[in-house]
């Protein structure tokens, strides 16, 4: 099928097609190579490099395993899965805590997460920079970050970041919650104007 | 730079890609893996069927051979190679359920506690039908059941202690011939004894009494009569004693 063809197919049909024609694979990457090297920068506040590595890894993996993905699953939950897992694996291999995480000024990831309930919101409007947000976040711990990056910065539902991470919704939610607490309170002694930064 | 998208194209191109895992064998892993777990929960229920099944027995939980502590009493009756047997199945179940492709989606609690109310259940259900009897008559057939069975019956062969268990071959008036397996003929009194079913003392029965602890060979007073207790079988007590056994001395 020529790759024009697979311009128009859904991300779990391009999935199916890629044992028998590997150039599926291709258009998927498209989809997906930009926003993955942010989601693998943001929770591990690597290098464009590293990122980039993690990344050819993590689609080689994909491409290996294809024949593992449930098309009854979102072929966005499944890849997010592999990356995530070679993220925290290449980090855990060079006994390296995570870095910083990776945010721009300009990114609106941050403010949605500040938006995401009022007391958080109204900390946001007493600007609650991207430089403090990466400060808060450094200090969390991995699973309390990448359930608020995911949720937040992704914009994934509850569902899918049940997939991604591997465990039930229910602990998903209760997850987000206490991360969302925690994030709440040390922003609340982090916000500009105070002397704690 | 180039985009990643085009070092895979480049890679394709020139053949470099290695080959992905094929399809037949995922999916034979997972049959594999589904039909472990039927197994594990089939035979696990089997066995938890067993288990209930001698812990439910009327004429186990009455045994009252000696004057050991309670939780010493609950030890030996508790069918302890069934209940492990069960539990190892159990686990075993709930780890690949749990590691199955959307396992993940509920939490391991509730899948064990799922997977052993099942067993429960279930297990209640086939010793309720009469299946449990079938399964550990089979099971004593394998080689090395001897070892686990064998403790068990020895428990009800303690005259001295004040039990015994045999087939009735005579039935008199107050008294009985009992053969028991060693092939011993003992003449039991039962003039003073309750029977907890009407048609017990029917010859060829496997009968378990209880009474005044013996001191006399041939010779057994009676209390209580009861039904053989689940699991003991005396044509396999035979087998077990056969050859070990000496001629009984008169």
């Amino acid at each position: 099928m020529a790759p024009t063809e697979y311009q128009n197919k859904t991300d779990e049909e391009l999935a199916q097609s890629v044992l028998s024609d590997a150039n599926a694979l291709v258009v998927l990457i498209r989809r997906y190579e930009s926003r993955l090297l942010s989601y693998i920068r943001r929770i591990s506040g690597s290098s464009i490099e590293d990122a980039e590595d993690i990344l050819q890894e993590s689609f080689m993996d994909a491409y290996k395993h294809i024949a593992n993905f449930d098309p009854s699953l979102k072929f966005s939950s499944w890849i997010y899965r592999i990356v995530h897992n070679r993220t925290i694996s290449a980090y855990r291999k060079k006994k390296k805590e995570l870095g910083d995480m990776s945010i721009d000024a300009d990114d609106d990831a941050f403010k949605r997460m500040m938006a995401a309930n009022d007391d958080t919101a109204r900390l946001a409007d007493q600007n609650l920079t991207a430089e403090t947000v990466k400060k808060i976040m450094k200090d969390m711990s991995e699973r309390d970050r990448t359930v608020l990056i995911l949720a937040y910065m992704e914009e994934k539902t509850y569902d899918e970041i049940s997939d991604i991470l591997r465990a039930p919704p229910g602990t998903v939610a209760t997850w987000i919650r206490r991360a969302k607490q925690k994030f709440q309170k040390a922003a609340i002694h982090l916000k500009p104007g105070t002397n704690n930064i | 730079m180039t985009s990643i998208a085009d070092q895979f194209k480049e890679k394709i191109e020139q053949g470099k890609m290695p080959e992905p895992i094929p399809r037949w064998r995922v999916q034979f892993k997972h049959a594999a893996l589904w039909i472990l777990f039927c197994s594990f929960v089939v035979v696990g229920t089997a066995s938890s069927g067993v288990a209930v099944w001698f812990m439910t027995d009327p004429g186990g939980l009455l045994f009252e051979y000696k004057n050991g502590d309670a939780l010493s009493r609950i030890l030996d009756l508790l069918p302890l190679f069934w209940i492990l047997l069960s539990l190892i199945l159990a686990v075993g179940a709930i780890a690949i359920f749990v590691h199955a492709p959307r396992g993940y989606r509920h939490r391991t609690v509730v899948i064990g506690g799922a997977v052993f109310l099942a067993f429960i259940a279930f297990g209640g259900a086939i010793s309720a039908t009469g299946m449990s009897d079938k399964i550990e008559s089979a099971a004593s057939r394998m080689p090395g059941y001897k070892y686990i069975q064998r403790p068990r019956m020895a428990q009800f062969m303690q005259m001295e202690q004040n039990t015994i268990i045999g087939r009735i071959q005579e039935t008199h008036n107050g008294w009985l011939l009992l053969q028991d397996p060693r092939g011993i003929v003992w003449q039991v009194d039962v003039s003073q004894c309750v029977s907890r079913q009407n048609n017990i003392l029917e010859p060829g029965n496997c009968v378990h009494i209880i009474g005044v602890p013996s001191t006399t060979v041939e010779f057994f007073e009676a209390e209580q009569l009861l039904p053989c207790p689940r699991g003991v079988r005396i044509q396999h007590v035979q087998q077990y004693l056969k050859g070990q056994v000496k001629e009984p001395v008169r």
